[in-house]
């Protein structure tokens, strides 16, 4: 045994049966163990080194004036997001506004039906740090310091001021993976802005850094400039997110839908850090529909008694 | 090389990858570091040391990564063997061997990886990702090779007359 272990063939054995070890770990999901050591170790490794880098970086980048500059850059930067976010919660709220007085005028119009209120979101005031990304261009992954012990779980949403970045979607001890939506296998129920026209913002990964989004009806559901918010239909995500804004829109004759390329609001291959939305809690959909269905009296915006109807 | 250099080595390129390779490199083109090391390993100092290489290093990748398990590890494990066969029967002085190997591993590996991906149900943009990834991350690590060839052959002599294994 001693003598396998010994040769070189042998070990080669030992490093395919840890392989198989690993892919039949991480497909029972008790990798976790593992990975919880393997980052327990690494995180300050990569956090040393990412601090060093970015002193590196800037001692390179050099002249004084020149950081002055990125420091202007990056105030402008910030005031434009604030600005963009701003711009979109003002309209946002008008739209809300219309909507809570078509509700109201359906409420007084409907007296016998029971209506819920809106639930508030709050964002994690500790900022995640983005440890790395994935190794492959073929997916979209990061990884962030914050995890199992930080209330960090499966599903919450991941945001920067800037709008949408993702979902957690594997969580260890001190550290958690964040699928962006950038990778292929994301989808994002999504609403244009001006319209309400609703669709899916899907990833196209492989280092694209455009977004598409599906499902769009024909017609002028949708032009280039329009921002993209999500819809929060299926419960994946909270509402009103800014995920990005339209660049171009692709429609055939022969098409049944639009589908439109979507510029996302962030940067997601220069993330530093990012706030992940602990208190939303993901609605489970296959629950939803083995549930005793709810006298839902609450109207949506393609509800005819929901059309925001001329009041004044 | 003893495994007690080998395996913080493979696990601190594997950091750097993920960790440092993003800064300097933001984008979907990045230099492929554990593929150079291990082709280049392969090229310069062989002996079957390439194929543990691979093995190792591409465990370490996927416990980083968010791909399915094994991926990198069995893919970087055959390139490591190819690597080791190639030393064998090549002279390893002549720069251009390291040069074409990993031009057309990285292209290997690249696709295989896809390949693999797409069986187990992925969405692949192949069109996309050949000439926007593939390619120039194939030119990119042909260009660094050079440099990892000559940091590998002064390893090579530091380790080469206390080899273990």
């Amino acid at each position: 045994m001693l003598d396998l272990l010994r040769s070189r063939s042998g070990f080669v054995l030992i490093l395919i049966m840890l392989v198989v070890l690993g892919i039949v770990l991480r497909f029972t999901g008790n990798l976790g163990i593992v990975e919880d050591a393997t980052f327990g170790i690494f995180a300050p490794v990569q956090t040393l080194l990412i601090d060093a880098t970015n002193g590196v970086t800037n001692l390179f980048g050099g002249f004084r004036n020149v950081n002055e500059l990125r420091a202007q850059v990056k105030q402008l930067q910030e005031q434009l997001n604030t600005s963009t976010l701003d711009s979109v919660r003002l309209r946002e709220l008008e739209s809300e506004n219309a909507e809570l007085r078509a509700q109201l005028e359906y409420k007084q119009q409907n007296p016998d039906y029971l209506l819920t209120g809106a639930t508030v979101l709050e964002e994690n005031e500790n900022r995640a740090r983005v440890l790395g990304q994935d190794p492959s261009a073929l997916v979209n992954f990061i990884i962030i310091d914050q995890g199992r012990e930080e209330e960090v779980a499966v599903g919450m949403p991941v945001i920067t001021p800037a709008g949408l970045v993702g979902r957690v979607s594997e969580v260890g001890a001190h550290w958690a993976r964040v699928r962006l939506i950038s990778d292929t296998s994301s989808s994002v129920n999504a609403v244009v802005q001006d319209t309400r026209a609703t669709g899916i913002i899907q990833g196209q990964g492989q280092g694209s850094d455009s977004l598409i989004m599906r499902f769009l009806p024909l017609g002028d559901s949708v032009k280039a400039g329009d921002v993209i918010l999500t819809s929060g239909i299926s419960g994946a995500f909270p509402k009103r997110l800014v995920i990005g804004q339209v660049m171009q829109v692709n429609q055939r004759a022969t098409d049944m839908f639009t589908a439109a390329l979507v510029r996302p609001s962030v940067d997601l291959q220069r993330l530093e850090y990012v706030l992940v939305m602990k208190k939303f809690t993901p609605t489970d959909i296959t629950t939803e529909a083995t549930a005793t269905p709810a006298p839902t009296a609450t109207p949506t915006r393609r509800a005819p008694a929901a059309t925001p109807t001329p009041t004044q | 090389m003893s495994p007690y250099l080998v395996v913080p080595l493979l696990a601190l390129v594997a950091v750097a990858q993920t960790t440092l390779a993003p800064i300097l490199l933001p984008g979907p083109v990045r230099p492929d570091l554990m593929l150079m090391l291990v082709v280049g390993w392969g090229v310069v100092h062989g002996s079957g040391q390439a194929t543990l290489w691979g093995f190792g290093g591409g465990i370490f990748l996927d416990l980083f990564s968010g791909t399915p398990f094994g991926l990198h590890a069995l893919s970087l494990g055959a390139i490591g063997f190819l690597a080791d066969t190639l030393q064998t029967n090549f002279f390893r002085s002549n720069i251009l061997i390291p040069l074409a190997t990993i031009l057309v591993a990285t292209l290997m590996v690249d696709i295989g990886q896809a390949a693999a991906m797409q069986t187990l149900g992925y969405t692949i943009n192949w069109a996309f990702y050949i000439f926007n990834v593939v390619i120039p991350t194939a030119i990119l690590n042909t260009a660094l090779m050079p440099l990892m060839y000559w940091v590998l052959r002064r390893l090579d002599r530091v380790v080469r007359p206390r080899l273990t294994w």
